[in-house]
């Protein structure tokens, strides 16, 4: 086992990357600012915008690939339907 | 139901992506370009071993953190508005956008976990060697994760590589490397990092600048400004490069968006490019306005530069619109009956299949492939609104390129002056320097102004217009979206900008 | 016309950085 740049006694190369960021993060500065920008912000876009405001509209009407594919082809066709059906009322 | 649409909707949509993308393009731009400057700074430093180096580099690090701080999740909130507010459209480009996005994700999540986390850390921690290959990395990784989104943008703009699915209403990707390789992103992804390029140089040179006029940190600024001077004026003359790339590929692929961004109404052979003009806004397609109150046309160059023939044939927005039989040019009128036909023929294909019908439905499927490429057409009411917003397009492109004219020439007078040694002396050329930040911004995302606006009435080129794109929501829901995200744009933008011009009149660490 | 986009992009930042350092030289800055 060897001394790190910390002084402590780390074996594992993995305890070695984990001390490397812990010291990082401890001896940041404007760092900390920053990263408290961030958090609150993930918060607000995650926990409140896409939570509350930003559903996937296929995602949440429909629970089948088959059905969100069947109402987007009705969605594009619509104008098509409605001209065919209004067509063959016209020809009785 | 189509029909049923609720304009302002799509109107509050389409506000709500602008807001969205013009405030995430504020902050990547700076991060594209300023990560390569850093890595020169950075090596400039392992090499020398001096001090003042390495206080310069951590100082310029520094800022390029705030930066990236105030950038993070400005992306994020684009997704999710595809799946709410452009649902058809995310449904049907999915299987194409599925792959970029992702990539992009995950390798800028890596990315920044790994190489960042050494470049900021590893200061004194790991060897000299390896701290630069991290700060490199960091430069080479987000330049490459933006290849992604520029692919994904460049397929709207010239759908390569897929096929409609109509039992899916998809378009399924049938070739990755003709997504990849697509002309358009090549020339997306070379002129938006190089236009990065500049304006990280001249976000630098700003800074700089100020402190010279204070007469702080000389050295320092004086070292900066030269390596941003260089490196701003080579990505300028790159920038222009791939700028006529760009118009060419628009020539070819989207002539609509060229003609519009030209304000060219009536097609011509030898067709002059505008080098200034007031573009009359209220002109319409369909009457008698000039399209112009006042422009000087340099003769043939615009001919040059769409199809690099001289004297060819530039489509006009008439052409486009009404059809030109002599240079063989099909008009929005005639697509927009082939599309109506592949309308039709999909609605046809859906109930025959349901029926049991498999002749029928092959049949569709066969006239449908006929129609296929103009597809979007058929959505059109009038062949007038194949038109992009004219005046839109063509200011924007135009204060780009004048800016981007500028831009070189300032670069030049720094390192002449610089050369002279009298730069301190120029208080004329630094409080010019100091303002070039902001006109850099002006021309980046004018450009993308160009590029989005100038696409319109596309979603997807000939094939879905934004109207069509939407989900059917109603326009409360986005209006208040909206209201949401300008109110959270500004507290944050203020917040962090602040962070950003503390640690600026602060200053890098002087021995 | 893509591969010679993509190398001249390279090119930009190859030769910038020793056209900068080149600079820096000249002026006593480096």
């Amino acid at each position: 086992m060897e001394q790190t740049y910390t002084g402590r006694l780390v074996a594992s190369p993995l305890g070695r990357i984990a001390e490397f960021y812990i010291d990082g993060f401890r001896r940041m500065t404007v760092g900390r600012t920053l990263w408290k920008v961030i958090i609150i912000k993930l918060i607000i876009m995650f926990g409140v915008l896409k939570l509350f405001f930003f559903q996937d509209f296929l995602g949440t009407r429909f629970s089948t690939d088959q059905q969100r594919a069947d109402y987007v082809l009705e969605q594009i066709t619509a104008p098509v339907s409605a001209q065919r059906a209004s067509n063959q009322g016209g020809e009785l | 139901m189509i029909e049923n649409l609720d304009p302002t909707m799509v109107n509050w949509a389409r506000a709500q992506f602008a807001l969205t993308a013009m405030y995430h393009w504020i902050f990547v731009p700076l991060t594209l370009g300023i990560t390569w400057i850093i890595a020169f700074y950075h090596t400039i430093y392992v090499k020398t071993g001096s001090e003042e180096w390495k206080n310069l580099t951590k100082f310029w690090m520094k800022l390029f953190g705030i930066n990236f701080a105030i950038g993070v999740a400005t992306g994020i909130i684009m997704e999710f508005e595809f799946g709410t507010n452009w649902s058809n459209y995310s449904w049907m480009v999915g299987d194409i956008f599925g792959a970029p996005l992702a990539i992009e994700g995950i390798a800028a999540f890596f990315l920044e976990a790994t190489f960042f986390a050494v470049m900021f850390f590893g200061w004194n921690r790991v060897s000299k060697r390896f701290h630069l290959f991290a700060t490199w990395m960091v430069a080479v990784g987000s330049n490459l994760s933006a290849v992604w989104i520029l692919v994904a943008n460049a397929w709207m703009q010239h759908p390569v590589g897929q096929a409609f699915n109509p039992d899916t209403a998809r378009f399924e990707m049938h070739n990755f490397a003709d997504v990849v390789f697509n002309p358009v992103a090549v020339s997306k992804f070379t002129h938006t990092t190089s236009a990065s390029m500049l304006f990280a140089s001249l976000f630098i040179l700003s800074v700089s600048s100020w402190y010279l006029l204070k007469g702080r940190h000389v050295q320092m600024a004086k070292r900066s400004i030269i390596v941003a001077a260089v490196f701003g004026l080579l990505a300028s003359g790159f920038v222009g490069f791939t700028g006529d790339e760009a118009a060419y590929e628009d020539a070819q692929h989207q002539p609509m968006k060229l003609a519009a961004f030209e304000g060219l109404y009536q097609g011509e052979k030898n067709a002059g490019l505008v080098a200034f003009g007031l573009i009359n806004s209220s002109k319409k397609v369909d009457d008698d306005q000039d399209p112009f109150h006042f422009e000087i046309r340099l003769p043939g160059i615009l001919s040059m530069l769409a199809n690099r023939k001289f004297g060819s044939f530039v489509p006009g927005i008439n052409d486009l619109v009404y059809g030109n039989e002599e240079q063989g040019i099909m008009g929005a009128a005639e697509k927009m009956e082939k599309g109506k036909i592949a309308i039709a023929q999909l609605d046809a294909y859906k109930k025959f299949k349901k029926a049991g019908d498999e002749a029928g439905a092959a049949a569709a499927l066969s006239l449908f492939d006929q129609n296929r490429e103009y597809l979007g057409y058929g959505f059109l009411n009038r062949p007038e609104e194949a038109v992009p917003p004219v005046a839109l397009s063509f200011n924007a492109f135009h204060i780009m390129v004048v800016l981007g004219t500028v831009f070189p020439l300032v670069f030049l007078a720094f390192l002449y002056f610089s050369y002279k040694d009298t730069l301190l002396e120029q208080k004329w050329l630094l409080g010019g320097g100091v303002i070039m930040f902001f006109l850099g911004l002006i021309a980046h995302q004018a450009g993308w102004v160009v590029a989005e606006v100038g696409r319109q009435p596309w979603a997807i080129q000939d094939l879905l217009p934004v109207t069509v794109a939407r989900s059917n929501l109603t326009a409360g829901t986005v209006k208040t979206t909206f209201v949401m995200f300008l109110v959270l744009f500004t507290v944050l933008l203020i917040a962090e900008v602040s962070i950003m011009l503390k640690q600026i009149s602060i200053g890098p660490e002087e021995n | 016309m893509n591969i010679f986009l993509l190398l001249s992009w390279l090119a930009v930042i190859v030769v910038s950085y020793q056209a900068a350092v080149f600079m820096l030289k000249k002026l006593n800055l480096y």
